[in-house]
């Protein structure tokens, strides 16, 4: 299986998908250009409902909720895609090392990685976060202490998996260099499964992010934050429901577009 | 074959209705949205109490065949079936999925191809067989297939249970509803020489004794025409030859028949010359040979876990010369070969090579040693790093191995998934051969592929090492694999190496009880003549 | 099979170690100084000194730790900054409410996890089932429960929308109301406390709901494939057939660890849906106290989460042990089949 390979057989919809996502980033990197008003500033009358000015209407005092959206956006995805990126290397490198060599190495790796894994990450992420202090860093830190164990897991057990098949055995029997070994033979096996994961994870990152920003322990007020804006007007919701909703519903549509984008991955995998 | 002459067969067929009437049946099966014809207006039919033989080659469309007869053509391949299956007078094309269990409760069961996977690896055997009420039953029938212990069978998981022992629960599980006719498809692949003879007699022992007739499906010609009263040649979907098996073997009609007949060998195969897989042969040329020793195991043990793998074990080849290692699954022969090739140390003992290249390694299954995503060319030239060699000197090293094992240099650039398995053999042998080891070592490569492949990877393998002189270690359960392909033959038990000698006098008098069994299991062309 | 629990329950011991051990590191970095602010910012240091010896501060370590794990052991999670309550008083008195609510949400996730495992496999590859999953499995807690209070609380007025019962002073042993309404009699009560946890239940369990039926309806997808089941159809089984009896529990591995995985998840969701529906429970006790940044509330309530999780999480263990005979051997036997 290899990228060519991966992209022939991805189908129009799911490539959609993965355009999707792509677009998703480039949103979320020129949201400060793209916002029509200043977030932070008060713009209009509190409580507009959506209009063709103000497309998702205006906040308790008075903030154009599309740009403040928009912030949001950029402030839930490329912190996702940071803690994703991180742990990604880090863990794939213990993986692979723990993989590759095996036997106590392996043992020892594998026992430690065990227990990052059983514990339960959002309560840990809670209780550091909490002590930590909230804040941006604050979560991401708590997150990344924790996620880079299941990159480590997958990448262990695909290298393992890879390690046994037979072909690895005959490329390592004829005798070539052990780097040439690890690159050429090795990791573009493990690749795809750790895209897939990746994929489907920045969902699992996006979600538990903006829960610690909904209950609080995100960045400080005046920051444009999504779940801290649907906490803030949860009162609202009987008298201008879309200040609550509109918020929720771009964390919902965000993680739409990478799980549809995760899934074709996947399915495409699978078929091979 | 006289004992089972034309005229029975005859009398068979007349006397009652058959068991099991194919008619003109065609199946077509949708793979990723496209159809194709995987049956192609086949018709035979099996009398009662008949041995029918389907024989053909991998993706001939027997396995297909047999799954249709049972009404259990995957769903998701969305079949398309004309024509008529008749099991006891039962149409089944077209029957509703009631009235096709009930066939399957009482009138057809199968033995399937794989053992290891058969059985629900959750429940016991006891319970998966027969449930709780029909246990003693079962046990009954574990006893008749030939297990020692069936009370502790029937309480154990599958799991626990060797493949030998799982054929056979496989085997009592199905004739526990007494069917009018048992499919086995390939039921011995999978299993040792010895037990696969233990479990055929098995078979046709249980069928006879309980008036089943019995539709074999195999590749292995020789295992057909021992076993069968007639045979049915499948190619590419369609019947190409049907007929007794003692007028097939005196004159085969369909080109498939002759090519899979001349692929055949056994113990009375000439060695002196190629098999005539692929036209007539002219004898081999002399290996060149020389008193240096390229390889010298004194005294090797391995202990694996609590067991000792390997014991006391030595060997030593000669430049240029041939030696093949015979025995069952768990023997020792594959860790041997890797003690040999480096890969695995020993615990005790000393190994001694000669030459700076490495010995190199053909395994198994040629697909599976290919990595998937790099291409062939880049496999086979991955060897030549680290030579000094400038590009163009690489490509046309390159292009010499190609040229050798017979491969176009079109499919350099061809990913393994591309190429089909007999390719994917020459392309294993060039990259053992692109820098040419002074020692060969070759795990089975005959075993996992089809008769025809397997001549060819064979005689290819003769050629080549008498070609650039590379001496060869030879690891096979198959002793007429071994009898072509050494010079000697060394035949291991339980680690150790029991017998050793030049090849046709250890055959022709085995000092030993297990090399006589493992002579014995070799099925033997019944001809005519 | 003996030592088998022998070692996971030696697992799940370190593992609850751990836990302690991540809460007990998580104290110490808070506040800066512990001595400093009880002896005073002026302080002198040999004050400063006297009050460390005295806190146990001096110590190394492990012994600290171990003091710690003493005071865990009896029950001694301190003091809430803004109950002034001791936190196990506190976690004794929002804990049955919680329980009832995860217990509930649990019962109908995995229900709908089944039905959703059905509808998969009636009508494999389907793109609307496929996207109608994927959809509930992106929508964050927050929004369902929004939409479920907004609907059939506000527009619909079917069901109630905030707290446990309509009754006020209504109390009995378990705590659950549910249950406790059905052992006093009182089915007004039990029908009351039913209608309330409705809702707040459906919005936990949907996440639930969505993973381990997807989960299942893959794995079954799988297994239902392997040629043990062929074997099974060719006796003559019916699909469902063998589908009960042998597809299932080959097929359950996977979706109970799912199951563990999401009800780790399900506290953080038991904290937002107790927070938008005013439910009493530890959930909401918990949010109370990240908006006064009351530590020691916090971590106490953090380490009994975490030990029901790890708990749960040993039972889930023993239920795939149970459903496969061969996850109790050790691996490198089950791996050495030649």
């Amino acid at each position: 299986m290899t990228w060519r390979e991966l992209l022939r057989r991805t189908g129009w919809v799911d490539g959609l998908a993965v355009v999707a996502v792509l677009l998703v980033t480039l949103l979320a990197l020129a949201a400060p250009w793209l916002a029509p008003f200043d977030p932070q500033l008060r713009v209009a009358p509190a409580f507009l409902p959506p209009s063709a000015s103000h497309w998702f209407g205006t906040d308790e005092i008075g903030r154009d909720m599309f740009s403040r959206v928009l912030l949001g956006v950029q402030g839930t995805w490329l912190p996702a895609l940071a803690v994703i990126g991180v742990s990604m290397v880090v863990g794939s490198c213990i993986g692979l090392v723990s993989g590759y060599f095996g036997g106590w190495v392996d043992m020892v790796l594998q026992r430690a990685t065990d227990l990052f894994l059983i514990l339960p990450s959002v309560l840990v992420a809670l209780a550091v976060t909490a002590t930590l202090g909230p804040g941006l860093i604050n979560t991401m830190l708590a997150l990344m202490l924790f996620w880079w164990s299941w990159y480590a897991r997958i990448t262990r057990d695909e290298v393992r998996r890879l390690v046994a098949r037979p072909h690895f055995e005959a490329a390592r029997a004829t005798g070539i260099h052990p780097a040439r070994l690890i690159l050429r033979h090795l990791l573009p096996g493990v690749m795809p499964a750790l895209a897939v994961a990746a994929t489907l994870d920045v969902v699992n990152v996006v979600l538990i992010m903006s829960l610690l920003s909904f209950l609080g322990l995100g960045q400080p007020a005046p920051a444009a934050e999504l779940g801290a804006m649907t906490a803030r007007s949860l009162d609202s919701l009987v008298a201008y429901w879309w200040l609550p909703v509109i918020p929720a519903a771009a964390i919902m549509l965000i993680c739409l577009v990478a799980n549809l984008a995760g899934d074709a991955l996947r399915s495409s995998l699978r078929g091979s | 074959m006289a004992r089972r002459g034309g005229r029975r067969d005859q009398r068979l067929t007349m006397a009652a209705a058959p068991v099991l009437a194919v008619r003109d049946l065609s199946v077509a099966l949708s793979r990723n949205g496209r159809s194709s014809r995987v049956l192609e207006a086949v018709s035979f039919a099996v009398a009662p109490h008949e041995i029918v033989a389907l024989v053909g080659a991998s993706g001939s469309g027997k396995s297909t065949l047999g799954l249709a007869i049972q009404g259990l053509l995957p769903r998701d391949a969305r079949p398309e079936i004309s024509g008529s299956i008749c099991v006891a007078e039962a149409e089944l094309v077209g029957a509703a999925e009631p009235a096709l269990r009930q066939i399957r409760r009482s009138l057809v069961r199968v033995v399937p191809q794989d053992p290891l996977s058969g059985l629900d690896p959750t429940m016991t055997i006891g319970r998966q067989m027969a449930g709780k009420a029909r246990e003693r039953e079962a046990i009954a029938w574990l006893r008749r297939t030939g297990i020692a212990d069936p009370e502790r069978v029937a309480r154990s998981y599958p799991h626990r249970l060797s493949g030998g022992q799982r054929q056979r629960v496989l085997i009592a599980m199905a004739m526990l509803a007494r069917p009018r006719l048992l499919i086995a498809d390939e039921p011995t692949t999978a299993l040792d020489v010895l037990t696969q003879a233990q479990v055929l007699e098995t078979l046709r022992g249980l069928t006879r004794a309980e008036g089943s007739a019995l539709l074999f499906i195999t590749h292995d010609l020789a295992v057909a025409t021992s076993l069968a009263d007639r045979v049915v040649v499948l190619e590419a979907g369609q019947v190409v030859e049907i007929g007794p098996v003692g007028a097939m073997l005196a004159a085969p009609q369909a080109a498939a028949t002759r090519r899979l007949l001349a692929a055949r060998y056994d113990l009375g195969s000439d060695r002196n010359r190629p098999l005539p897989a692929e036209g007539a042969s002219v004898a081999w040329p002399a290996a060149r040979r020389d008193a240096s020793k390229v390889l010298e195991l004194v005294g090797v043990s391995k202990t694996l876990g609590r067991r000792q793998v390997v014991h006391q074990v030595d060997l030593s080849i000669e430049a240029g010369e041939s030696v093949a290692v015979v025995g069952e699954s768990g023997a020792g022969k594959s860790t041997l070969l890797r003690i040999a090739a480096g890969l695995t140390k020993p615990d005790a003992g000393t190994v001694t090579r000669l030459g700076e290249t490495r010995p190199q390694i053909v395994f198994q299954d040629p697909v599976a040693a290919l990595t998937p995503w790099l291409s062939v060319g880049e496999q086979v030239a991955d060897r030549l790093r680290g030579l000094g060699l400038n590009t163009a000197e690489r490509r046309r090293r390159l292009g010499e191995a190609f040229a050798m094992v017979g491969l176009p240099e079109s499919l350099m650039a061809a990913l393994p998934g591309e190429l089909s398995v007999g390719q994917c053999q020459r392309a294993v042998l060039a990259r053992a051969i692109v820098v040419p080891p002074r020692l060969l070592l070759c795990d089975e490569p005959a075993s996992a592929i089809d008769m025809p492949l397997a001549a060819a990877m064979l005689n290819l393998i003769g050629a080549l090492r008498r070609r650039l002189g590379m001496a060869l270690l030879f690891v096979t359960h198959d002793i007429a694999a071994a009898r072509l392909i050494g010079d000697r033959i060394a035949v291991m038990q339980d680690g150790a190496v029991i017998e050793a000698g030049e090849a046709e006098a250890l055959i022709a008098r085995p000092a030993t009880a297990h090399t006589r069994a493992l002579v014995a299991a070799i099925p033997r062309f019944e001809t005519a003549r | 099979m003996l030592a088998y629990l022998l070692r996971r329950l030696i697992g799940l011991v370190a593992v609850l170690l751990a836990m302690a051990f991540l809460i007990f590191a998580l104290q110490g970095i808070i506040p800066a100084d512990p001595a400093r602010a009880i002896a005073g910012v002026a302080a002198p240091v040999e004050v400063l000194e006297a009050v460390r010896d005295k806190l146990g501060l001096s110590d190394p370590v492990p012994v600290q730790y171990g003091r710690f794990l003493g005071r865990v052991v009896q029950g001694d999670l301190g003091t809430s900054i803004r109950t002034r309550q001791p936190v196990l008083a506190d976690i004794q008195k929002y804990l049955p409410a919680s329980l009832e609510l995860g217990l509930a949400a649990l019962l109908i996730g995995t229900a709908l996890a089944g039905l959703f495992a059905l509808v998969h496999r009636r009508f494999p590859g389907s793109a609307v089932v496929r996207l109608t999953l994927i959809t509930a499995g992106s929508t964050p807690i927050f929004l369902t429960a929004l939409l479920l209070v907004y609907f059939v609380w506000f527009r619909l007025g079917w069901l109630p929308g905030a707290g446990r019962l309509s009754h006020r002073g209504f109390s009995g042993p378990t705590g659950l109301n549910l249950i406790d309404g059905l052992l006093a009699v009182r089915p007004d009560i039990a029908l009351d406390a039913l209608q309330h946890l409705l809702l707040p239940a459906l919005a936990v369990a949907l996440p639930i709901a969505v993973a381990v039926g997807r989960s299942l309806g893959a794995s079954l997808h799988e297994v239902m494939r392997r040629p043990y089941i062929r074997t099974m159809r060719g006796k003559g089984l019916s699909e469902g057939e063998a589908l009960w009896r042998h597809g299932l529990r080959n097929a359950a591995s996977a979706p109970l660890a799912m199951l563990g995985l999401q009800i780790g998840l399900m506290f953080g969701n038991l904290m937002v849906v107790e927070r938008i529906f005013a439910w009493p429970g530890l959930g909401l006790y918990m949010v109370q106290s990240f908006a006064s940044a009351d530590l020691p509330a916090i971590l106490g309530v953090s380490l009994a989460f975490g030990s029901i999780y790890i708990v749960a999480n040993i039972g889930i263990e023993m239920a795939q042990s149970l459903a496969d005979p061969r996850i109790g051997l050790s691996r490198s036997r089950a791996g050495a089949a030649d």
